[in-house]
């Protein structure tokens, strides 16, 4: 049965896109689309959710950039679903640096009109190489759940979600390809839900992401 | 203003497809072309030993229409026992999962038919419309209206509110609760509820991990943790404490809450899942528990608890 409810992981995965590691530098222009989201068991058969998003960057000066994204499945399912965020260089190194996002996803369901807003910071590390084009990185991301109640005055008990990630961007000339391989909220316990998640411990999802983003 | 054109498209387009209220319903995962009851031979939750077998002259198949709204249907319902003591039985009315149809649930129903010995009660049960060989497509007043449908039938063989037992399992808690809380033809006069789930939203604030509305994704309700609030007759739930689909932490128990009737048992199965309580609890317990819910004489121990 459980293959019939596998849809229901929709946001937890729009919850964790892929956004701007290091920023851009002022006046660039990014246009990016992402695909991707938790990994499940489907029959047995381990498949990540293909969902996608679209959303654009952009450097306000060399050290801040402000980015904002739509999630184009959840607004397939009447759920508009816009995310922002800026990012601000912390460290800078030769071939390294730094970086910490600071934003927020805003839903607004378009059946009724229910608002709900997550706040989230990101901390990144990432670390350039073949003369500074690819990087790697490395994120702790934090969701905050501004909810103190669920359906029927249930307590929500986790109110900090947290997702840890592993990226790597290939840039050529102005294209730039994107994998990120996550642990979406890993301090959450996955069991007796509708949806098989696939992560260690009982514990959360991996999650799969691909993207692709164009510098202007 | 051609990029503004498209992009209003691609919205438009984006924003009027899809829910997720269908992905509720399983109906015919295994189709059949005719019913076969005992003689089923495709999966099942669980089979009765040859020795719990039913005489044939007991098992009666038969069509009943059903009106939901105007949209009239012709749905399959089954009773095993003897149709002309109905006016003077007992009958539990059954109203099964998600899953497939009649045949799938048969040995369920069969299950009960053994309460209080063999026939002692009689056992209705029916295909939602979509399910089995029942016409239409399922639906969230489809199951309201398809479990009122055998209420009538019930009332046409001369059963009264008194005597009418209903019993939910799984998505079948949904009209089990709702006709028991908002009764139409017939008043039951307890409920039972097996995994019962407390709403369409709590299963997607589990999925998700966050509590986001469930209107972002479906229209369905189902709210059975509000109904239950309404309704008064003697309740008892039963649920897997290893149940992985319907979570007994945040369903079942919050069902069992809210509750504020006369009466209730709740009856945690230890090692059980979904779909095997019957079965972890053994037959004859399961089958114990039911039939002094029934007589009125049940009593609170270990397993069975008010709390």
């Amino acid at each position: 049965m459980h293959r019939y409810f596998i849809f229901l992981s929709l946001f937890l995965a729009s919850c964790a896109s892929i956004k701007t590691v290091e920023p851009l530098k002022k006046g660039e222009v990014k246009a990016t689309a992402d695909l991707g989201g938790p990994m499940i068991n489907f029959n047995g058969i381990p498949l990540f959710m293909p969902l996608t998003s679209i959303g654009s960057a952009m450097g306000i000066s060399d050290n801040v950039s402000v980015f904002a994204s739509i999630h184009t499945t959840s607004l397939m399912y009447k759920t508009f679903q816009l995310e922002t965020s800026a990012n601000t260089s912390l460290f800078r190194f030769d071939k390294s640096g730094f970086s910490a996002n600071w934003g927020a996803y805003t839903f607004c369901g378009l059946r009724e009109s229910k608002w709900a807003f997550y706040p989230y910071a990101d901390i990144n590390y990432y670390l350039h190489y073949n003369n500074k084009a690819h990087f790697a990185y490395f994120s702790f991301t934090s969701m905050m759940e501004l909810h103190r109640k669920k359906a029927f005055d249930e307590p929500v008990t986790k109110r900090i979600i947290p997702h840890l990630t592993l990226g790597h961007r290939w840039v050529k000339d102005n294209s730039e390809w994107g994998l990120e391989l996550k642990y979406l909220s890993f301090n959450k316990d996955n069991r007796n839900i509708v949806v098989d998640y696939i992560a260690p411990g009982n514990k959360g999802s991996f999650g799969f992401y691909l993207s692709y983003a164009k510098k202007f | 203003m051609r990029i503004i054109f498209l992009f209003s498209v691609v919205v438009v387009f984006l924003t009027s497809c899809l829910k997720m209220d269908d992905f509720l319903y399983n109906p015919n995962e295994h189709p059949i072309d005719s019913y076969r009851l005992q003689n089923y031979t495709g999966e099942v939750e669980f089979r009765l030993p040859d020795s719990m077998a039913l005489a044939d002259s007991m098992i009666h198949l038969f069509t009943m229409m059903s009106n939901d709204q105007g949209d009239v249907k012709k749905i399959y319902g089954l009773y095993l026992g003897d149709i002309s003591k109905i006016a003077t039985d007992t009958v539990i009315l059954y109203c099964h999962g998600n899953k497939d149809h009649l045949d799938f649930y048969y040995p369920r129903a069969q299950l009960l038919a053994w309460v209080g010995g063999k026939h002692h009660y009689g056992v209705m049960t029916f295909d939602y419309r979509g399910f089995g060989l029942s016409e239409g497509k399922p639906s969230e007043s489809g199951l309201y209206a398809d479990a009122d449908a055998a209420m009538q039938w019930l009332k046409q063989k001369g059963l009264t509110s008194d005597r009418l037992m209903i019993y939910g399992f799984s998505m079948g808690t949904a009209p089990a609760t709702e006709l028991s809380a908002k009764p139409r033809s017939l008043t039951p006069s307890k409920i039972i509820l097996e995994a019962p789930f407390a709403s369409a939203e709590v299963f997607y604030q589990d999925a998700t991990g966050i509590a986001l509305p469930g209107s972002y994704v479906m229209e369905l309700k189902i709210d059975n943790a509000e109904e239950i609030k309404s309704v008064n007759q003697p309740f008892l739930w039963f649920h897997g404490i290893n149940d992985d689909f319907i979570s007994m932490k945040t369903h079942g128990e919050v069902v069992f809450k809210n509750y504020r009737g006369v009466k209730k048992y709740g009856v945690r199965t230890p090692g059980a899942n979904h779909s095997d309580i019957p079965v972890l609890l053994t037959y004859d317990k399961y089958r114990d528990i039911i039939h002094h819910f029934v007589v009125g004489d049940l009593q609170y121990d270990d397993l069975v608890k008010a709390q």
